[in-house]
């Protein structure tokens, strides 16, 4: 199915990222980078898995920012992998930080959560098995009412 | 001097050589079709790249008559291609440059183009279509992108027949 919603992010360093993503998540550059003169880039597309994100360096005149200088990202992408605790060691050797460790959850999942150099955060999560609704209330106790 | 322009760039699956060869000799088969991107009508001329410095680039016709794009002033295989470029609304002695590089990178190569030049028409030139500054960049940048994702996407039907041949040539 064609994806619709497209994440369109902004970041200090494009060419950077594009590198990080490609190194750390095995991304491709899909589309056609626009660079203006100064080196900054306009517009990028990279794809990830056969999922496409859009990317560009900041556009301060129209309000195009990064979660670095806006100070923090309202927004965290999911990215299933086939070994979360190899992808997010990765990562960390390239230069994200570490929120949260991989480790198995109530869910069926193997994830941990990271911020990549460039502000943006990533849950990289492994599937492990699927856990029916009434067994997850049973992991997940008085904490959460499963619906 | 021209002081902007917007590179569009991408990345193709083949070799700088391979990639520099189906830019110049597969032209009329990657570059898209219809009035948006070809020069006169009726939008069916074949593109053609005359190899080797001093060569033209032109759209030839079924009527044998044709249109020069442009001339090019450097043709470095595997490396870079400059040449002047003229759209149909150009008068003599207006003109743009277009120049394209060819590097290296992991598993292919990155197709760079730059367009130069658009800063030297005139304000009211049929060509900017009523835009100035870095929108018109924007605008005459997208239509490169558009005909950059084809030929990416011809590269990688045309490198993976090339694999399949050289993968059922090595069958015992």
């Amino acid at each position: 199915m064609k994806q619709i919603i497209t994440p369109y992010i902004t970041v200090k360093g494009a060419a950077r990222a594009i590198d990080f993503y490609k190194q750390v998540f095995g991304a491709v550059e899909s589309g056609a980078r626009f660079t203006e003169p100064g080196g900054r880039v306009g517009h990028a597309e990279i794809t990830i898995n056969g999922a496409t994100i859009m990317l560009s360096d900041e556009h301060p005149e129209i309000d195009v920012l990064s979660p670095e200088t806006r100070g923090g990202t309202s927004t965290m992408f999911h990215l299933a992998v086939a070994d979360a605790g190899a992808v997010v060691a990765l990562a960390a050797a390239a230069g994200a930080s570490i929120q949260r460790a991989v480790e198995e959850q109530p869910y069926g999942e193997r994830s941990g959560s990271i911020t990549d150099p460039f502000g943006h955060r990533w849950m990289i999560a492994t599937r492990v098995e699927d856990v029916a609704k009434d067994e997850l209330q049973r992991r997940v106790g008085e904490t959460y009412k499963i619906s | 001097m021209t002081t902007h322009s917007v590179t569009v760039s991408i990345e193709v699956a083949a070799s700088p050589q391979i990639a520099f060869q189906v830019f110049t000799t597969q032209i009329d088969t990657w570059w898209l079709r219809g009035p948006k991107h070809r020069f006169l009508p009726p939008w069916s001329g074949k593109l053609l790249f005359e190899p080797g410095s001093g060569g033209r680039l032109l759209e030839e016709y079924v009527d044998g008559t044709s249109f020069v794009i442009g001339r090019v002033s450097q043709w470095s295989p595997g490396e870079r291609l400059v040449l002047s470029w003229h759209l149909p609304s150009f008068t003599d002695g207006e003109t743009s440059e277009v120049d394209v590089r060819f590097a290296a990178i992991d598993g292919g190569t990155r197709v760079s183009v730059e367009h130069r030049g658009w800063d030297r028409l005139r304000p009211d030139h049929p060509a900017r279509h009523g835009k100035a500054g870095r929108d018109y960049e924007y605008m005459k940048a997208s239509l490169w992108a558009e005909n950059l994702t084809a030929l990416r996407g011809f590269i990688a039907v045309h490198t993976t027949c090339q694999q399949q041949a050289g993968a059922a040539r090595n069958e015992p």
